[in-house]
């Protein structure tokens, strides 16, 4: 079996960091970057408890979610996604995937939210309202990004980076 | 001729000749001695103790080792007792410094690197090999460096609907899982008193843990009748789908939606369903 070339040191098959979960093969990214807790990342009037907003790439995928409160002057955006786990373009229907509830779990406050190719996850039409608890939403969405340089937030013990070691 | 003694430091200038066999039998050089000769054949080990084995030559064949005759050709390097790993260096010229080694590791391992153009990159000062650590090609289980890369391929998992629940005619429940993307989409109806979860995933699928209820959710929608449409919410720890607030009316055809979402659960064992035949080859069309 062949398993390498000398010869192609300009195009390296393999790229492994196991500082970020980056592992390429071939130029396509498979590595895992573990489950992030980027509650730190929350822009101003944007509340979570640690661990409530969770980020995580696997190969080309990439999941966001989160389980907030607003407080009395919520900032347009809920947060700026780092480079590495930006979307391939503006989600404008990611109200399907968003689920934006009131206290109470009575009245639904749903509003539709964008994650654009910038990393910006802001409002379409109106805002979330202030003060409006258990703000929830998962998105799942692919990104052309080049793997992260380094990661956000911190680690969750829940959630390993290698997740997929629990299948070995 | 008789066989030479050698001296540390000295050389055997034997005369090969015909006789070479029995004049090298047994011959070992001893610290720094040098044997320089060339002729046939010998037989016998040739015992080398703290020196190197060097060939000379400017001809065909004059720095290659050729293994002849039927049988086994093999170089073995056996294992001793010190351990450690077994390389083919390349140096520099003056012989200072090393260009490029294959290594051997105790364990097996094969690894390739080269001091200043590096076939496997290393990135803050770390390489891995990339070894396939898991593969089903029963489940389409594929897995490198711990890392899962393989693909069930599409499955009509319309047998596993719950009682009240029917897809709509011609129509599947589909389930894919490509690496740790999972895919859910279907064109579904319900009956007259359909069951509050309609599809509880087989183990392998489910959406990745999460410490509170943000589960995936996708809105399901009738076709038909825009006033009908419910978000519904995949349970991570137990796979069941579950209305968010109300569940679908009874009798709502045409029911479709389609959920993408990321797992952290083992390949699964067996697969659920059967392959759906037209998506089969998907891994082979996309590359």
């Amino acid at each position: 079996m062949v398993i390498g070339n000398l010869g192609q040191y300009t195009t390296p098959s393999y790229m492994a960091d196991p500082t970020t979960g980056r592992l390429a093969i071939g130029g396509k990214e498979i590595g895992s970057t573990g489950t992030r807790d980027i509650a730190a990342l929350l822009q101003p009037g944007w509340i979570a408890i640690a661990g409530n907003l969770m980020l995580r790439r696997s190969g080309d995928t990439v999941f966001l979610g989160g389980d907030m409160n607003t407080g009395p002057t919520p900032s347009a955006n809920i947060v700026v996604l780092p480079y590495g786990f930006r979307p391939i373009t503006i989600l404008h229907q990611v109200c399907i995937s968003f689920i934006l509830a009131a206290a109470g779990m009575e009245q639904h406050k749903n509003q539709l939210y964008q994650i654009s190719n910038d990393g910006l996850v802001t409002h379409m039409f109106a805002p979330m309202a202030p003060n409006t608890q258990y703000v929830r939403f998962g998105v799942t969405f692919m990104t052309a990004d080049p793997w992260p340089t380094t990661l956000p937030g911190s680690l969750m013990a829940a959630a390993k980076p290698a997740d997929e070691e629990e299948e070995a | 001729m008789t066989v030479p003694s050698v001296t540390p430091g000295g050389e055997i200038e034997a005369d090969w000749g015909n006789a070479v066999a029995t004049e090298l039998n047994g011959v070992t050089a001893t610290a720094a001695g040098k044997v320089s000769k060339s002729g046939d054949t010998m037989t016998g080990n040739l015992q080398i103790n703290d020196g190197g084995l060097k060939l000379n030559g400017t001809g065909y064949q004059a720095r290659t080792i050729e293994l002849q005759n039927a049988g086994i050709r093999q170089i073995d390097i056996m294992e001793n007792t010190e351990g450690g790993y077994f390389a083919i260096r390349r140096f520099t010229a003056d012989g200072t410094a090393v260009v490029a080694r294959i290594e051997i590791t105790p364990n097996g391992n094969i690894s390739l690197f080269d001091s200043t153009r590096v076939l496997v990159p290393p990135i803050n000062g770390i390489q891995q090999p990339a070894q396939v650590t898991a593969y089903n090609p029963t489940t389409g289980q594929l897995a490198i460096g711990g890392h899962e890369i393989g693909d069930t391929g599409l499955r009509n998992i319309t047998n596993l609907l719950a009682a009240g629940w029917d897809t709509q005619y011609g129509q599947q429940l589909t389930l894919r899982r490509s690496g740790n993307t999972v895919y859910l989409g279907g064109d579904i109806n319900t009956g007259a008193t359909p069951a509050n979860s309609f599809l509880t995933l087989p183990l392998g699928f489910f959406p990745m843990a999460v410490p509170s209820s943000f589960e995936v959710g996708f809105m399901l929608r009738s076709e038909m009748d825009e006033a009908k449409a419910q978000w519904y919410r995949v349970v991570h720890y137990s796979g069941e789908i579950i209305p968010v607030w109300q569940p679908m009316a009874p009798q709502t055809p045409y029911c479709r939606f389609h959920a993408t979402w990321l797992t952290n659960q083992a390949w699964p064992t067996s697969l659920p369903g059967v392959v759906m035949a037209a998506t089969q080859a998907d891994e082979g069309e996309s590359e």
